[in-house]
């Protein structure tokens, strides 16, 4: 297997903030400017961003063996983000009230953003410090699975929803009971690929080729949830659903091929050398 | 919002948090040995465990919330629904009269707790006795604390235990009971603070599933009971679940603060 350089995690913490926040704040923007819904899958794009970069968080921290199962951190990093992004995303409703201008509601995710950060800091920080888990990556990628989190939970829900104001996500996102499945589903993605390539042989592009395809599986689900959500009132729609679960399809029909690839490349021929003889000669 | 009322909420929220996570030392998790019975204790995570126990408690104390406030036993407690609605039960003059309703909304959360984890150790204690043919037997301790039976002797040669013994499973009850009381009391916290209901039970399960984490890496992922050597580190989950909660106990009374709808 030929030696493939890896890509650093601050990288990915790059490509995973900025085009995460900048696809989701990008989604919103052009759904309330044009005043159409069909620009809510681009939530779900930058949602997969944020998932490549908490699945690489996940397995730089879980490489060291944190003895509980390597779920528990998705778990623990949804927990985390959950409230922290509520919050992030009142403020931003809170600005719009006070400000008066509908643009302050973009501050949102990245106040929800901050937020979760600072809640990763003080969990790797207690993690270490009070817990004694003694892994030197544990203080960053909490800090990093924590972001990841609340921009997976932006992201789904303007996939969901077509917006992300606090509003909005407590109407259509918990009220409907859909914040259930994006818990879990959403958090899957990230804790999924290290749980299932883990060993001696994981190669972070295999991983993070499956935390893709597990993230547009994800879509698909969240775009079957958004049918509901878009066929209410008068402007009642089909197409912006449509587009979601039509992209992440063809997406993950990609993403799956590409990962099967990957395996076959890091798989061996086995040998048949038959049983062992009974007798020894 | 009434500052007294905001600390309540804040209160409420770390003893919680602190009561999950001290709950999940009692819980005797086994983890993926015990689900070859291996090792002692229920065969799965802790995060599971907590989550399917905390979601029976949330289920059981969220019912509990709609019958007195609308349903069967609106009756007896006539202050609650209207506490509930201005938002007014977690204030000085509000708490008195409703203590018995709050006392009942708890035991309805330790209940299904309690009864989640009994049902997870003996319907495993029953296929590991009768389908797997392990005895239930600690490895951590030479004779039950609880029923004073010799353990050493039925331990398989290279497995930790098998099965959920008396002694883990009572401390499995009390774990319920902590998890129990942490997770209404959190409901509890957040429905009073008018979230609404779904918000609330998520919020509470998000506040559950960081407290189990913590508390599992304190642990690093399996315990048998308090009779376990590993139960001495529990001052250190109390001091983390503590700080974790009461983190999260400020972004919830921000959001509060600011206005829930």
């Amino acid at each position: 297997m030929s030696e493939v350089k890896e890509l650093d995690w601050y990288t990915l913490a790059a490509v995973g903030i900025i085009g995460g926040l900048v696809l989701i704040i990008l989604a919103a923007l052009l759904n309330t400017q044009l005043n159409v819904w069909y620009f809510s899958f681009l939530g779900a794009a930058g949602a997969i961003l944020a998932t490549v970069w908490g699945a690489d968080a996940v397995r730089k921290i879980c490489k060291y063996g944190i003895g509980t199962g390597v779920p528990s951190i998705g778990m623990l990093a949804f927990g985390m983000g959950l409230l922290a992004t509520l919050l992030g995303l009142r403020i931003g409703d809170y600005l719009v009230t006070q400000t008066g201008s509908s643009y302050a509601i973009y501050a949102g995710p990245v106040i929800a953003l901050v937020l979760s950060l600072i809640q990763g800091a003080i969990i790797g920080y207690i993690a270490n410090a009070v817990l004694k888990m003694k892994i030197p990556t544990m203080q960053i990628g909490m800090i990093f699975i924590a972001g990841a989190a609340s921009i997976i939970l932006m992201g789904f829900t303007t996939a969901i929803a077509g917006a992300f104001d606090y509003k909005t996500m407590v109407t259509f996102v918990f009220n409907t009971g859909f914040i259930a499945p994006l818990f879990m589903i959403g958090a899957l993605p990230m804790l999924h690929p290290f749980n299932a390539c883990l060993g001696p042989d994981e190669e972070q592009s295999r991983t993070l080729t499956l935390a893709v395809e597990a993230a547009l599986l994800s879509s698909i689900m969240f775009g079957i949830m958004s049918l509901f959500v878009f066929d209410q009132g008068p402007n009642a729609t089909l197409i912006p659903s449509l587009i979601t679960i039509v992209l992440a399809v063809i997406g993950w029909a990609y993403a799956y091929l590409a990962y099967f690839k990957k395996v076959k490349e890091s798989g061996v021929i086995i040998l048949n050398t038959g049983v062992l003889p009974k007798k020894e000669a | 919002m009434d500052p007294i009322t905001l600390l309540l909420i804040l209160v409420g929220i770390t003893i919680g948090g602190l009561l999950v996570g001290v709950g999940v030392h009692f819980v005797p998790v086994g983890g993926a040995p015990a689900a070859m019975a291996q090792a002692t204790g229920i065969g799965t995570g802790t995060t599971m465990l907590a989550f399917s126990s905390g979601a029976l408690g949330l289920i059981s104390a969220g019912f509990t919330v709609h019958d007195i406030y609308s349903g069967s036993l609106k009756g007896a407690y006539p202050n609650f629904a209207p506490s509930l609605n201005d938002g007014t039960l977690l204030t000085a003059s509000g708490i008195g009269p409703n203590l018995g309703a709050i006392v009942l909304v708890i035991a309805a959360g330790i209940v299904g707790s309690m009864l989640m984890m009994v049902i997870l150790a003996v319907m495993a204690n029953i296929l590991y006795a009768f389908a797997i043919a392990v005895p239930l037997v600690s490895a951590k301790v030479k004779y039950d604390p609880i029923t004073g039976d010799r353990q050493d002797l039925y331990v398989t040669r290279g497995t930790e235990g098998h099965g959920t013994p008396t002694v883990a499973l009572i401390s499995a009850l009390i774990g319920g009971l902590l998890a129990g009381a942490g997770g209404a009391i959190l409901y509890l916290a957040l429905v009073a603070s008018k979230f609404s209901v779904p918000t609330a039970a998520f919020i509470a399960i998000g506040v559950f599933f960081v407290n189990s984490v913590l508390a599992s890496y304190n642990i690093t992922g399996t315990i048998e009971g308090f009779h376990d050597p590993k139960f001495k580190r529990i001052p250190r989950a109390i001091i983390a679940c503590t700080i974790a909660s009461f983190v999260l106990g400020i972004w919830a009374i921000a959001i509060v603060y600011l206005g829930v709808v």
